[in-house]
């Protein structure tokens, strides 16, 4: 601004002088027209002469391009515009110039304002055209504006000729429009060619996925400048595939037999426990075959604890056959760690994760080793890189928190590489890529992969390569990749592990357990944990149990596989397999635990179905046990009897001679049909035997109850099921009746045969059994015997002690024995409470005197009906009133109340007489006399 | 057995009749179903058989022969087994009642199962020589058996 300051003064004093040329556009040559200048001074510089004025705007643009050399985008702005203004706005130079500087100052709009001004002053002017094409192939362009440049280039070509700038900006367009063989063609008339352009054609191939010839275009850099870039970019085109196993199996050539055999059995003490028994045996091992790995590495092991020093050495030795093996690495360095050496225990680490990128296990480990060595940097960036890998769960929470905590202790730096691994072409590739994985350069390491030659890519390189891939979320190249890494070498656990893995995220479930068996095969720890969570998957729906239950199996497995896992030395994620191992042992205990209550729950269901269908007690059952319900269950047999049994006989008898003897046989099916089952398709079977049957069942069962005792009469009951049976058949034959006249000989026989089957159960064995059970209700015999020894007993009683009795004495003794119909407690209840209850009356009225209780029994017939009774005479000499009223209204002694009920209850009665002398009253008590063809209930 | 027979049914229901005029043709059946209908019809025709059930447990009470007053002394002061009684044993109350109108020569057929009660029945004889019975579980060829010896005596 300065240097335009010292412009105007040159102005004010005439004296100014510009010269020729201009930036970019040094050919052009501003026109020397006068144009409107600054507010104030346009009038004085016109006083100065064309000539002057022309010199100034010279002048000016060419201080613009100083300036704009010198970094002034702004002050060349002005300046530009100063000459623009003096030319009297005619100078194209100056306006196209002023539109770079716009260019410059990032207004792309203003940019092209100040192209096109100076385009309409001069459309010939090629640097414009050129200018604007490049405000227009900006590195964000849109189509259309591309179109445009490519447009103006063909302009801007005309006027400039091949202009090495142009030519290349036309093919840098094409190319980026998609026209390749345009690009190409641009490209090649560049002139000249340098290495600068070789590595930009073949930039250009490589985005056109040409990599031979992009590969062969890096090849022609020749200069130093530029070579190492090329080099970086052939091997950038070599990328291919990813590998991150680098387990290497132990050497065991060599090892003698006695050696393998001292191993194998050590290795057997070890798990059950002879610890000391084992170390020497494998001391023997070692003795013939010093360098034996996997001899060393159990020695280790079971030195760890006691014989750190030692445990040491001989996992040393065994990383000297086996210097990848990550388990020995891991050991070592836990052992350094236990013993306080921290860098050393990180540089095992780093070793280990070298060895298996894919084990993102290490980098906690690793961090956690940095951490305690003090080194915030590299613990921060391999949590980093741990956490963008790790599954949820505690140890993923517990990395998150150490990453804070270190955050907060020093600012977040990207990690350092690490450790340089060994010097062959593939491990020092490998390591370097491994390199690279660990600080998320994930191009840089497929680029140190790939350039390796075809032919020297092993399992770890496609390890690493599949690794990279899957860090790319390029799932399909990463499992490709492993593929090939498992068909150089199948014996790598990590790599099945991770395969596995990989497929099981990518839904082949089952292709992805196989390989994580395959891993756990093959030693790999990680892959037990792997399954385990794979068995203990959380049920998916409700309820969770009975997916628990389905699953039982597989969790049962999870639950050996994570106990195992918490048992291994090299296991990783130890606190979320504890977790995890305790969620699924709460999930089989509550499987066995309501698996157990249903079963107990379904045994009680089956029992108490059985129980229900096979249990329950009879009729004979209920009225031995329940004397008392006899009575009521006689009433209903006796009903059952009369009103189901007795017509059905004569109609199924006469149905089934009907059919025998062919005559009008199809009305009386008819007939049998609707009082046996009901009218057919009528819901009102009420005046149906079988229904009344039902209804009789029902009632009887109910009686059951009242006693709380069920009943089973369809299956239990010889008299009822009869019946029940009898019925379900003649249901069954209903359809049959039903057509009668329609059914074939064949079916009237089979009806027949089925109505006889009937009639067999209706009226022969539930008739019988019912008529049975009938003649057991009533059965009691009674004799002289029976009233004695009521009567003995009850003068018995302790009331009674003192008071002196006269013998027991019987008149009418004739009618004895005989059956009443009666159970044997209820005639006892009854006779004893009346005896009591007269030798009571007896002792009050005459206390001290011998008591004189008689008995006497006569047989009273109806004339109308011819039912007997049994007349029991209970006689006293007491004064002592009673009256029948009393008897039954209650009024005498206590305990006698229920005596009237009970002889109601059997059809009896009670009265109260004069008696002849000596006898002042009887208590009479009439019972039904039955028959007694069988002997009766003896007493 | 012929056409000409008349056979007088007193029960409480339809079933005698509809299963005898089925399963037992031949006589010419008249139905009563009280005692008191019958000692009309029998007045009013000549009857060859009484064809009697034993319990009326579907009737009006009213339409019940017997002493119910005395039948509930006999059972304890208790009305409703007195009712009960005359219901259960009401065949012998017709019975009783024909005898006592003049009818006791008409042969009856009481349907009631007196297997197990031969001193009831005895007694029954006894005062009715021309009861017969058959039991509950009879066939019609048993019924037609026992009329023809009836309407054959």
């Amino acid at each position: 601004m300065r240097r335009l300051a010292g412009l105007a003064v040159l102005l004010a004093s005439a004296a100014w002088a510009a010269p020729d040329g201009g930036v970019p556009d040094a050919t052009d040559a501003g026109t020397p027209d006068a144009g409107e200048g600054r507010p104030g001074s346009s009038e004085r510089v016109r006083e100065l002469g064309p000539e002057l004025v022309r010199r100034a705007a010279r002048k000016a643009n060419a201080e613009g391009r100083a300036l704009l050399e010198a970094g002034d985008p702004a002050g060349a702005l002005a300046a530009f515009k100063l000459a623009y203004e003096l030319s009297d706005q005619r100078d194209a130079e100056a306006a196209n110039n002023a539109g770079f500087a716009w260019h410059k100052l990032n207004d792309r709009e203003r940019a092209r304002e100040w192209y096109e001004r100076s385009l309409a002053l001069d459309p010939r002017r090629g640097l414009a055209w050129q200018n604007l094409a490049e405000l227009y192939s900006g590195p964000s362009a849109p189509a259309e504006d591309l179109e445009k440049a490519a447009a103006y280039l063909g302009r801007a070509r005309e006027f400039l000729g091949n202009k090495r700038f142009v030519v290349r900006l036309q093919a840098r367009v094409a190319a980026r429009q998609g026209r390749f063989s345009e690009a190409m063609r641009q490209y090649l008339a560049v002139q000249p060619q340098d290495d600068a352009l070789f590595l930009e054609i073949g930039d250009f191939l490589r985005d056109y996925a040409r990599d031979d010839e992009a590969a062969d275009w890096y090849g022609r850099v020749a200069g130093p400048e530029l070579a190492g870039e090329a080099e970086a970019r052939v091997r950038k085109l070599r990328l291919a595939r990813a590998v991150a196993e680098f387990e290497l199996s132990l050497h065991t050539e060599g090892i003698p037999n006695r050696a393998r055999q001292y191993l194998q059995l050590a290795g057997s003490l070890a798990r059950i426990g002879d610890r000391s028994e084992a170390v020497r045996l494998l001391e023997e091992a070692l003795a013939l075959a010093p360098l034996y790995s996997e001899a060393n590495i159990l020695l280790g092991d079971l030195l760890a604890q006691s014989e750190p020093g030692r445990a040491e050495l001989a996992w040393l030795r065994a990383l000297v056959v086996n210097g990848r093996n990550v388990d020995v690495l891991v050991r070592v360095a836990g052992l350094h760690l236990s013993q306080g050496r921290a860098n050393a225990a990180a540089s095992f680490l780093t070793r280990a994760v070298e060895v298996a990128p894919e084990r993102n296990d290490l980098r906690l480990r690793l961090a956690r080793a940095w951490h305690a060595a003090g080194n915030v940097r590299r613990a921060l960036a391999h949590l980093e890189t741990y956490l963008a890998e790790a599954p949820e769960g505690v140890e993923a929470r517990e990395a998150r928190a150490l990453k804070a905590e270190l955050e907060q202790a020093a600012p977040q730096a990207p990690a350092e590489p690490d450790a340089a691994a060994a010097s062959p072409a593939e491990a020092q590739a490998v390591h370097r890529a491994t390199r690279f994985i660990g600080e998320g350069r994930l191009n840089e390491a497929l680029a140190e992969l790939v350039a390796l030659p075809e032919g020297s890519r092993g399992a770890a390189v496609y390890n690493l390569l599949a690794f990279a891939m899957r860090r790319l979320g390029r799932t399909e190249d990463a499992i490709r990749f492993y593929h090939a890494s498992l068909a150089e070498d199948r014996d790598q656990p990590a790599t099945l592990l991770a395969l596995g893995q990989l497929l099981l995220e990518s839904r082949e479930a089952a292709s992805g357990r196989v390989l994580l068996e395959e891993a756990e095969l093959a030693g790999s720890v990680e892959a037990s944990l792997a399954l385990a969570r794979l068995d203990a998957i959380p049920p998916e729906s409700w309820p969770g149990i009975v997916q628990d239950a389905v699953h039982l199996r597989a969790l049962t497995r999870a639950r050996d596989r994570l106990d195992a896992y918490l048992d291994a030395t090299d296991a990783a994620y130890r606190s979320d397999a504890a977790t995890l191992l305790r969620e699924v042992r709460g999930r089989v205990r509550a499987v066995w635990w309501v698996g157990g209550a249903l079963a107990l729950g379904l045994v009680l269901l089956i029992v108490g179905i059985a129980r229900r269908r096979w249990g329950g007690a009879d009729l004979g059952e209920l009225i031995t046990r329940f004397p008392e319900t006899g009575p009521e269950v006689q009433g209903v047999l006796s009903a059952i009897r009369h009103e189901v049994l007795k017509h059905n006989t004569m109609v199924l008898t006469g149905l089934v001679e009907a059919i025998a003897d062919d005559e009008d046989a199809g009305a009386k099916a008819a007939w049998a049909r609707q009082s046996l089952l009901g009218p057919p398709g009528s819901r009102d079977r009420r005046d149906a035997a079988g229904q009344r049957l039902k209804d009789y069942a029902a009632e009887l069962v109910r009686i059951g109850l009242g006693q709380r005792l069920r009943l089973n009469l369809r299956r239990r009951d010889p008299a009822i099921s009869a019946l029940l049976k009898g019925f379900r058949l003649l249901e069954r034959a209903a359809p049959a009746l039903d057509r009668y006249d329609r059914l074939g000989r064949g079916g009237r026989r089979r009806l027949k045969r089925t109505l006889e089957h009937a009639t067999r159960l209706l009226n022969v064995e539930g008739y019988e059994a019912v008529r049975a059970l009938l003649d057991r209700l009533r059965l009691l015999r009674v004799d002289a015997g029976v009233l004695e020894t009521i009567y003995t007993r009850t003068r018995r009683e302790p009331a009674f002690a003192g008071a002196a009795f006269a013998p027991f004495t019987l008149e009418g003794g004739d009618d004895l024995p005989c059956a009443v119909a009666m159970p044997r407690r209820a005639f006892e209840d009854v006779v004893g409470n009346l005896v009591r209850n007269a030798i009571q009356a007896s002792v009050r009225q005459a206390p001290g005197r011998p008591v004189h209780i008689g008995f006497a029994v006569s047989t009273d017939v109806d004339f109308i009906t011819g039912l007997a009774w049994l007349a029991l005479r209970i006689r006293d000499r007491s004064p002592h009133e009673l009256t029948v009223e009393m008897l039954r209204g209650r009024y005498i002694e206590e305990g006698l109340g229920i005596t009237a009920d009970l002889v109601s209850r059997y059809d009896g009665a009670l009265d109260v007489v004069q008696d002849e002398a000596p006898w002042t009253k009887a208590v009479v008590v009439r019972l039904p006399r039955v028959d007694d063809e069988d002997g009766g209930d003896d007493a | 057995m012929t056409t000409t027979h008349t056979v007088l049914i007193v029960e409480d229901g339809d079933e005698y009749r509809e299963n005898l005029s089925r399963f037992v043709p031949g006589p010419r059946y008249l139905q009563a179903r009280s005692g008191a209908r019958a000692l009309e019809l029998l007045r009013a025709e000549p009857v060859d058989l009484v064809y009697l059930d034993m319990r009326f447990d579907r009737i009006p009470q009213a339409d019940l022969l017997g002493d119910h007053a005395a039948a509930t002394r006999q059972h304890n002061g208790d009305p409703v087994r007195a009712w009960r009684y005359l219901e259960t044993n009401q065949g012998l109350f017709v019975l009783h009642a024909l005898s006592e109108a003049g009818f006791g020569h008409v042969p009856v057929i009481l349907a009631y199962d007196f297997s197990r009660e031969a001193a009831r029945l005895k007694h029954l004889k006894a005062r009715h020589p021309n009861l017969f019975w058959v039991p509950d579980a009879v066939t019609p060829e048993e019924i037609r058996a026992l009329m023809d010896q009836i309407f054959d005596s």
